[in-house]
């Protein structure tokens, strides 16, 4: 039976578009990176090559509008398999065409909408399981595993994001077709599972457990028989198979492969040093922690009061798959994966927690001190997650070495340049280049090994009259040609060499573009001295800001 | 069929909810920031077109509450909309264009607002 909205529930729901807005405000924003401006149409964070790389995919799968190989100006020009989990890029590359927004901005709208999300439903799972105010609690706590949406922006995680978001949604179907034994869930489930999946697989195998341990625990408790058992699992493996029968080849040939390449071009962005003080605050763990345990000693005392005896079976569920949470954290997943902790302990975070702190609560029997302390309660968890957040991302940003100028200089190149030019791209920034110029590239970096003859040259008042250095592609396997069980598990994919790669020497006149940075480098003198020689040998600047200078080459 | 009709629109009170929060989102972004109206009227639709549409229309031939309808309507649309549009495209060769995307969602939710009359036709004896 459908219920209908009462007035209370129009108060929660309007209290409820108010915190979210709140944060969604926060999250459209996106921080101090766009100005507010989600139309112009650049990469708005500009951290982690993380946050450039899946970006910068989406983007190349919008433009492509297809996920089965990779661009070519990244293979030169040779048709490769696509290695890369697919989901996320499909998802908000397909709804990108939709909306007039830029893709680069709209990636990024995207996964705070996740963000907020995944705590409603966690409050509608609550409200089902347990109760309203439950739920509330629940749903602010449940901020907590995404209190750092905002640290998406900067850090990456957006596979393993997507991932997770799906699985509250996975929990529900589990539980729905237990209670009505209907196909569609069952089918669902493995959709769902399948989905995620495709977005993380790695992440994906948490999920799984997540649902796995729901699954057996109300298998167990509701006393279902082998046969109704055999059935889910039937319907569950049809579902994720229909989804993932692709994909699936690719992720036992080389998972990631060709990724990893992809993420080689942009690993050289300026990664903030700083990340691991501030990603999991000490003073946050240590009063989340003692607010469990405060919460667990209050809810075995509240548990009789509390509880719907219907309810006391998901109550069991969740401290199950707690504990089982806690002995994989003993197990030894820590160091820069906390993130995963954060949607994995949805169940111990979130769930015993707001069902004892209600629990707690539930003492103050008056009504207007009781409503307050919930609500209060919601904004002050809030703020205390807020705050910290958006000052490390102020701190964060300007880190960050990847300026306009530099955008507007890549800009140029993708718009007005042939698509088969052949660039030069001298001091660094090559990798960045070439993804986002969409042009092939020749990479003479400061700092490498082979270049450090031609920046000593150059730095001694001579032009080098050839340049060593490499391109960069990336080829792995052209093409998945037949069945074949053995040496590449099911499938045997065709690999084919990476055309020059090796090092080798080029003359300048050899490209048709030179792009440089004359100023904010190690090198300052060096690279005007360059710029001035182009100038004098007649090259014409067809394009220049305060940062970088453009010359053509060609005629 | 058409008492049929007019009882399952009766049914898209949460849907309109959420409309409202978008609508009141679209407006509030619309004076505080520098985003060109026209990015964000569009965002807000292929929000409700994409994100919300199909898996609510889907959901509701099922007996659940209006919160899990609204609120569930959405990774479920995300599922279904992004894992054709893959499909689509892995298997068949179909690029993901916009005509390909609003193909899908019209599809799925047709599919899902009719499933009752689909399903006793698909199923009868």
């Amino acid at each position: 039976m459908k219920t209908k909205i009462s007035k209370q529930t129009i108060t929660i729901a309007t209290f409820l578009v108010v915190i979210f807005l709140l944060f969604a405000g926060f999250a459209v924003r996106n921080g101090p990176f766009t100005d507010l401006d989600l139309s112009k149409d650049a990469p708005p964070v500009r951290t982690t090559h993380d946050a450039f790389y899946h970006s910068w995919v989406t983007k190349a799968t919008s433009d492509q509008e297809d996920t089965r190989t990779w661009p070519g100006y990244l293979t030169q020009g040779v048709d490769s398999e696509w290695f890369q989990p697919p989901m996320l890029y499909v998802f908000a590359s397909s709804f990108g065409k939709l909306t007039s927004m830029p893709t680069y901005q709209l990636f990024f709208v995207l996964m705070c909408l996740l963000g907020i999300l995944i705590p409603l439903q966690i409050f509608v799972l609550f409200k089902k399981w347990f109760g309203t105010k439950t739920g509330i609690i629940g749903m602010a706590l449940a901020l907590f595993p995404t209190y750092n949406w905002l640290m998406f922006y900067v850090l990456g995680y957006y596979m393993d994001f997507l991932a997770f978001a799906v699985v509250p949604l996975g929990l529900f179907f589990t539980y729905q077709y237990f209670k009505t034994n209907t196909w569609g869930y069952g089918i669902g489930l493995g959709l769902i599972f399948g989905f995620s999946f495709l977005s993380h697989p790695f992440e994906a195998f948490f999920a799984g457990l997540n649902l796995l341990l729901v699954g057996i625990v109300l298998l167990v408790l509701r006393k279902w028989s082998f046969k109704h058992s055999i059935k889910l699992a039937l319907w569950f493996i049809l579902g994720f198979i229909i989804i993932t029968a692709y994909y699936l080849p690719f992720f036992i040939e080389g998972y990631g492969a060709g990724g990893s390449a992809v993420s080689s071009y942009l690993s050289i962005l300026g990664t903030p040093s700083s990340i691991p003080s501030y990603f999991w605050p000490a003073t946050f763990h240590w009063f989340i922690l003692g607010g469990i345990a405060l919460s667990l000693i209050v809810l075995i005392m509240q548990y009789k009061k509390i509880i719907k005896d219907s309810n006391k079976l998901m109550l069991i569920i969740f401290i199950i798959i707690g504990a089982a949470f806690l002995l994989m954290l003993q197990a030894g997943f820590e160091g820069n994966r906390v993130m995963r902790y954060h949607f994995l302990f949805y169940n111990f975070i979130a769930f015993i927690p707001g069902i004892g702190i209600a629990a707690l609560l539930k003492n103050i029997k008056h009504k207007l001190i009781h409503d307050g302390l919930i609500l209060g309660g919601v904004v002050v968890l809030a703020i205390l997650f807020m705050i910290p957040t958006y000052t490390q991302i102020n701190n964060v940003n300007k880190n960050s070495m990847f300026t306009d100028d530099k955008w507007e200089a890549i800009r140029y190149i993708k718009d007005n340049t042939p698509e088969d030019s052949s660039i030069f791209y001298l001091y660094g920034y090559f990798h960045n280049f070439q993804a986002f110029s969409q042009r092939l590239s020749f990479n003479v970096d400061f700092g490498r090994e082979y270049t450090t003859e031609t920046y000593q040259t150059l730095c001694s008042g001579t032009m080098p009259e050839e340049y060593k250095g490499m391109f960069e592609t990336l080829s792995y396997y052209k093409e998945r040609s037949k069945l074949a069980v053995g040496r590449n598990s099911l499938f045997d994919f065709k690999a084919i060499d990476r055309p020059s790669e090796a090092i080798t020497t080029k003359p300048l006149e050899s490209f048709d573009y030179v792009v440089t940075q004359y100023t904010g480098t190690q090198i300052q003198p060096c690279i005007q001295f360059f710029a001035q020689n182009m100038v004098d040998r007649g090259y014409p600047v067809v394009y220049n800001n305060p940062t970088m200078l453009i010359f053509k080459v060609t005629t | 069929m058409k008492i049929k009709i007019k009882k399952r629109l009766g049914l898209f009170k949460p849907f309109a909810y959420v409309a409202l929060v978008v609508v009141l989102g679209i407006f509030v972004m619309s004076i505080f920031s520098k985003t060109k109206f026209v990015d964000l009227f569009t965002f807000g639709l292929a929000f409700l077109l994409y994100a919300v549409l199909p898996g609510y229309c889907v959901l509701i031939n099922t007996k659940i509450e209006d919160w899990e309808l609204a609120v569930f309507s959405i990774p479920l649309s995300i599922v279904v909309v992004t894992s054709l549009i893959y499909l689509l495209n892995v298997l068949a060769g179909i690029l993901m264009s916009i005509f390909t995307v609003l193909i899908v969602i019209i599809v799925i939710s047709v599919i899902g607002f009719f499933w009752t009359e689909i399903k006793s036709k698909l199923f009868r004896k």
